[in-house]
Protein backbone atom coordinates (compact mmCIF):
# COMPACT_ATOMS: atom_id res chain seq x y z
CA UNK A 1 0.00 0.00 0.00
CA UNK A 2 1.13 3.53 -0.69
CA UNK A 3 0.26 6.84 0.93
CA UNK A 4 -0.11 9.20 -2.02
CA UNK A 5 -0.31 12.97 -1.51
CA UNK A 6 -1.06 15.50 -4.21
CA UNK A 7 1.71 18.05 -3.75
CA UNK A 8 0.19 20.67 -6.03
CA UNK A 9 -2.16 23.41 -4.89
CA UNK A 10 -4.71 22.33 -7.48
CA UNK A 11 -6.86 19.36 -8.51
CA UNK A 12 -4.96 16.48 -10.12
CA UNK A 13 -6.34 13.37 -11.78
CA UNK A 14 -4.65 9.99 -11.40
CA UNK A 15 -6.49 7.79 -13.84
CA UNK A 16 -10.08 7.81 -12.55
CA UNK A 17 -9.10 9.04 -9.08
CA UNK A 18 -9.30 12.77 -8.46
CA UNK A 19 -7.11 14.38 -5.80
CA UNK A 20 -8.04 17.82 -4.56
CA UNK A 21 -5.21 20.22 -3.62
CA UNK A 22 -2.92 18.57 -1.07
CA UNK A 23 -5.21 15.57 -0.59
CA UNK A 24 -3.79 12.22 0.59
CA UNK A 25 -5.19 8.82 -0.38
CA UNK A 26 -4.03 5.25 0.21
CA UNK A 27 -3.52 3.37 -3.03
CA UNK A 28 -2.46 -0.16 -3.83
CA UNK A 29 -0.44 0.81 -6.88
CA UNK A 30 2.46 3.23 -6.86
CA UNK A 31 1.95 6.30 -9.08
CA UNK A 32 4.94 7.35 -11.15
CA UNK A 33 4.42 11.09 -11.38
CA UNK A 34 6.27 14.01 -9.84
CA UNK A 35 2.94 15.62 -8.99
CA UNK A 36 2.65 13.33 -5.95
CA UNK A 37 4.57 12.54 -2.79
CA UNK A 38 4.55 8.78 -2.39
CA UNK A 39 5.28 6.97 0.88
CA UNK A 40 5.22 3.20 1.16
CA UNK A 41 3.12 1.97 4.06
CA UNK A 42 5.13 -0.60 5.96
CA UNK A 43 3.62 -4.04 6.30
CA UNK A 44 1.97 -6.35 3.89
CA UNK A 45 0.50 -4.98 0.76
CA UNK A 46 -2.97 -6.07 -0.33
CA UNK A 47 -1.50 -8.11 -3.13
CA UNK A 48 0.75 -9.98 -0.63
CA UNK A 49 -2.30 -10.90 1.41
CA UNK A 50 -4.14 -12.15 -1.65
CA UNK A 51 -1.17 -14.35 -2.67
CA UNK A 52 -1.05 -15.81 0.84
CA UNK A 53 -4.76 -16.56 0.83
CA UNK A 54 -4.47 -18.32 -2.53
CA UNK A 55 -1.53 -20.43 -1.23
CA UNK A 56 -3.55 -21.48 1.79
CA UNK A 57 -6.50 -22.47 -0.34
CA UNK A 58 -4.31 -24.60 -2.61
CA UNK A 59 -2.62 -26.70 0.09
CA UNK A 60 -2.39 -30.29 -1.16
CA UNK A 61 -4.80 -32.64 0.54
CA UNK A 62 -3.13 -35.56 2.28
CA UNK A 63 -4.65 -38.90 1.42
CA UNK A 64 -4.25 -41.85 3.75
CA UNK A 65 -2.62 -44.83 2.13
CA UNK A 66 -4.94 -47.65 1.44
CA UNK A 67 -3.45 -50.57 3.30
CA UNK A 68 -5.68 -53.19 1.78
CA UNK B 1 27.69 46.80 -20.02
CA UNK B 2 26.04 43.60 -20.99
CA UNK B 3 28.11 41.01 -22.80
CA UNK B 4 25.59 40.49 -25.57
CA UNK B 5 24.31 42.86 -28.25
CA UNK B 6 20.85 41.37 -28.31
CA UNK B 7 18.81 38.42 -27.17
CA UNK B 8 17.99 36.38 -30.22
CA UNK B 9 17.05 32.95 -31.50
CA UNK B 10 16.87 31.03 -28.25
CA UNK B 11 15.14 31.51 -24.92
CA UNK B 12 13.48 29.58 -22.13
CA UNK B 13 9.83 29.32 -21.07
CA UNK B 14 9.03 27.75 -17.72
CA UNK B 15 5.58 27.17 -16.29
CA UNK B 16 5.17 26.28 -12.62
CA UNK B 17 1.95 25.20 -10.91
CA UNK B 18 1.49 26.52 -7.38
CA UNK B 19 3.40 24.14 -5.03
CA UNK B 20 4.88 22.37 -8.07
CA UNK B 21 8.24 22.58 -9.79
CA UNK B 22 9.22 24.32 -13.03
CA UNK B 23 8.25 22.61 -16.27
CA UNK B 24 10.20 23.76 -19.33
CA UNK B 25 8.29 24.40 -22.57
CA UNK B 26 11.08 25.77 -24.80
CA UNK B 27 11.21 22.55 -26.79
CA UNK B 28 7.62 22.97 -27.96
CA UNK B 29 7.44 26.74 -28.31
CA UNK B 30 8.10 28.77 -31.45
CA UNK B 31 7.00 32.27 -30.47
CA UNK B 32 6.38 34.23 -27.28
CA UNK B 33 4.50 37.52 -27.25
CA UNK B 34 4.40 39.51 -24.02
CA UNK B 35 1.69 42.15 -23.85
CA UNK B 36 2.62 44.14 -20.76
CA UNK B 37 -0.44 45.97 -19.51
CA UNK B 38 -0.67 49.69 -20.11
CA UNK B 39 -0.30 52.08 -17.21
CA UNK B 40 -2.36 54.70 -18.94
CA UNK B 41 -4.07 57.92 -17.95
CA UNK B 42 -6.82 60.19 -19.21
CA UNK B 43 -6.79 63.97 -19.15
CA UNK B 44 -9.58 66.23 -18.06
CA UNK B 45 -9.56 69.65 -19.63
CA UNK B 46 -10.24 72.46 -17.20
CA UNK B 47 -11.81 75.82 -18.05
CA UNK B 48 -8.45 77.56 -17.68
CA UNK B 49 -7.11 75.43 -20.53
CA UNK B 50 -5.13 73.19 -18.21
CA UNK B 51 -5.25 69.40 -17.91
CA UNK B 52 -5.94 67.28 -14.86
CA UNK B 53 -4.50 63.77 -15.09
CA UNK B 54 -6.81 60.89 -14.20
CA UNK B 55 -4.76 57.73 -13.85
CA UNK B 56 -6.08 54.42 -15.19
CA UNK B 57 -5.17 51.36 -13.07
CA UNK B 58 -2.43 49.20 -14.64
CA UNK B 59 -3.85 46.63 -17.06
CA UNK B 60 -3.21 42.86 -16.82
CA UNK B 61 -0.26 41.24 -18.61
CA UNK B 62 -1.04 38.69 -21.31
CA UNK B 63 1.55 36.26 -22.67
CA UNK B 64 0.78 34.35 -25.87
CA UNK B 65 2.72 31.26 -26.92
CA UNK B 66 2.63 29.52 -30.28
CA UNK B 67 3.67 25.94 -29.73
CA UNK B 68 3.71 22.49 -31.29
CA UNK B 69 2.91 19.89 -28.64
CA UNK B 70 1.95 16.35 -29.60
CA UNK B 71 0.19 15.48 -26.35
CA UNK B 72 -2.87 16.80 -24.51
CA UNK B 73 -1.01 17.61 -21.30
CA UNK B 74 2.03 16.88 -19.16
CA UNK B 75 1.53 13.72 -17.08
CA UNK B 76 4.88 13.97 -15.30
CA UNK B 77 8.39 15.34 -15.61
CA UNK B 78 10.21 18.65 -15.98
CA UNK B 79 9.62 18.91 -19.73
CA UNK B 80 6.26 20.13 -20.96
CA UNK B 81 4.25 17.88 -23.25
CA UNK B 82 0.98 19.72 -23.79
CA UNK B 83 -1.12 22.70 -22.78
CA UNK B 84 -4.78 21.69 -22.37
CA UNK B 85 -4.25 20.60 -18.74
CA UNK B 86 -3.10 24.11 -17.83
CA UNK B 87 -6.69 25.32 -18.30
CA UNK B 88 -8.34 22.39 -16.56
CA UNK B 89 -7.37 19.49 -14.27
CA UNK B 90 -3.94 17.92 -14.74
CA UNK B 91 -3.86 14.19 -15.44
CA UNK B 92 -0.84 12.37 -13.96
CA UNK B 93 -1.21 9.12 -15.90
CA UNK B 94 -1.02 7.92 -19.48
CA UNK B 95 -3.28 7.92 -21.44
CA UNK B 96 -3.80 11.51 -20.59
CA UNK B 97 -7.47 12.51 -20.56
CA UNK B 98 -8.46 16.09 -19.85
CA UNK B 99 -12.09 17.13 -19.73
CA UNK B 100 -13.23 20.71 -19.53
CA UNK B 101 -14.16 21.68 -15.98
CA UNK B 102 -14.58 24.68 -13.73
CA UNK B 103 -11.12 24.42 -12.15
CA UNK B 104 -9.02 27.59 -12.23
CA UNK B 105 -5.44 26.99 -11.15
CA UNK B 106 -2.73 29.55 -10.48
CA UNK B 107 0.52 29.32 -12.41
CA UNK B 108 3.82 31.15 -12.51
CA UNK B 109 5.38 31.78 -15.91
CA UNK B 110 9.05 32.67 -16.33
CA UNK B 111 10.75 33.72 -19.54
CA UNK B 112 14.55 33.87 -19.66
CA UNK B 113 17.04 34.98 -22.25
CA UNK B 114 20.61 34.19 -21.24
CA UNK B 115 24.04 33.28 -22.55
CA UNK B 116 24.31 30.63 -19.85
CA UNK B 117 23.43 27.02 -20.46
CA UNK B 118 20.58 26.42 -18.04
CA UNK B 119 17.76 23.90 -17.88
CA UNK B 120 14.86 26.13 -16.92
CA UNK B 121 13.96 29.80 -16.87
CA UNK B 122 13.92 29.62 -13.07
CA UNK B 123 17.61 28.77 -12.71
CA UNK B 124 20.03 31.15 -10.94
CA UNK B 125 22.59 32.99 -13.04
CA UNK B 126 25.88 33.17 -11.19
CA UNK B 127 28.71 35.68 -11.11
CA UNK B 128 31.28 32.88 -11.12
CA UNK B 129 29.78 31.67 -14.38
CA UNK B 130 29.73 35.29 -15.63
CA UNK B 131 26.26 34.71 -16.94
CA UNK B 132 24.17 37.59 -18.19
CA UNK B 133 20.46 37.37 -18.72
CA UNK B 134 17.03 38.96 -18.74
CA UNK B 135 14.08 37.34 -16.99
CA UNK B 136 10.38 38.20 -17.06
CA UNK B 137 8.37 36.62 -14.26
CA UNK B 138 4.61 36.57 -13.73
CA UNK B 139 3.02 34.92 -10.73
CA UNK B 140 -0.55 34.02 -9.70
CA UNK B 141 -1.76 34.10 -13.29
CA UNK B 142 -4.23 31.88 -15.11
CA UNK B 143 -4.28 30.22 -18.51
CA UNK B 144 -7.24 31.65 -20.34
CA UNK B 145 -6.97 30.10 -23.79
CA UNK B 146 -5.49 27.06 -25.57
CA UNK B 147 -6.58 26.82 -29.18
CA UNK B 148 -5.32 24.18 -31.61
CA UNK B 149 -5.27 24.91 -35.34
CA UNK B 150 -4.28 22.88 -38.38
CA UNK B 151 -4.58 25.57 -41.04
CA UNK B 152 -0.89 25.41 -42.02
CA UNK B 153 -0.78 21.63 -42.23
CA UNK B 154 0.81 21.31 -38.81
CA UNK B 155 -0.98 21.17 -35.48
CA UNK B 156 -0.20 24.42 -33.72
CA UNK B 157 -1.52 25.54 -30.33
CA UNK B 158 -1.98 29.19 -29.46
CA UNK B 159 -1.91 29.48 -25.69
CA UNK B 160 -2.71 32.56 -23.62
CA UNK B 161 -1.69 33.23 -20.04
CA UNK B 162 -3.09 36.25 -18.24
CA UNK B 163 -2.05 37.78 -14.96
CA UNK B 164 -3.35 40.84 -13.09
CA UNK B 165 -0.66 43.42 -12.31
CA UNK B 166 -1.32 43.07 -8.58
CA UNK B 167 -3.00 40.58 -6.25
CA UNK B 168 -5.84 41.47 -3.90
CA UNK B 169 -3.34 42.70 -1.30
CA UNK B 170 -1.71 45.01 -3.88
CA UNK B 171 1.48 42.89 -4.04
CA UNK B 172 3.13 42.87 -7.47
CA UNK B 173 2.46 39.87 -9.72
CA UNK B 174 4.90 40.84 -12.44
CA UNK B 175 8.61 41.61 -12.42
CA UNK B 176 11.40 41.92 -14.94
CA UNK B 177 14.99 41.41 -13.81
CA UNK B 178 18.39 41.25 -15.47
CA UNK B 179 22.11 40.97 -14.87
CA UNK B 180 24.99 42.12 -17.05
CA UNK B 181 27.21 39.36 -15.68
CA UNK B 182 28.77 41.33 -12.85
CA UNK B 183 26.19 40.22 -10.30
CA UNK B 184 24.22 37.06 -9.71
CA UNK B 185 20.56 36.73 -10.58
CA UNK B 186 19.04 34.55 -7.90
CA UNK B 187 16.68 31.73 -8.70
CA UNK B 188 13.11 32.41 -7.55
CA UNK B 189 11.89 30.71 -4.40
CA UNK B 190 9.64 27.68 -4.72
CA UNK B 191 6.21 28.88 -5.85
CA UNK B 192 3.55 28.53 -3.16
CA UNK B 193 0.42 30.30 -1.97
CA UNK B 194 2.65 32.52 0.20
CA UNK B 195 5.72 32.93 -2.06
CA UNK B 196 5.35 34.38 -5.55
CA UNK B 197 9.13 34.19 -6.25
Amino acid sequence: MYKVTNKLNQRVKLGDIIFSAGETKELETKPYSDKFIVEEIKGKSNSDKIVEEIKQEKKPTKFKENKE
Amino acid sequence: MAKVDSWSEIGLVSITAQSGSAVEFKTLTETVDIDIGDKDFDTIATLAGGRVVKFTPEEPVEITLEAYPVEAGTDTGAVGKGFFDLLHTQDATQGVSISVDHTRSKYRMSLLWTDASVATAETALTVSGVDSGLRIMCSDGFFTSAKPSFTDGILKWTVKYKVPAFDKSAAANVKIESTDGTAALAAPAAYSSTAKW
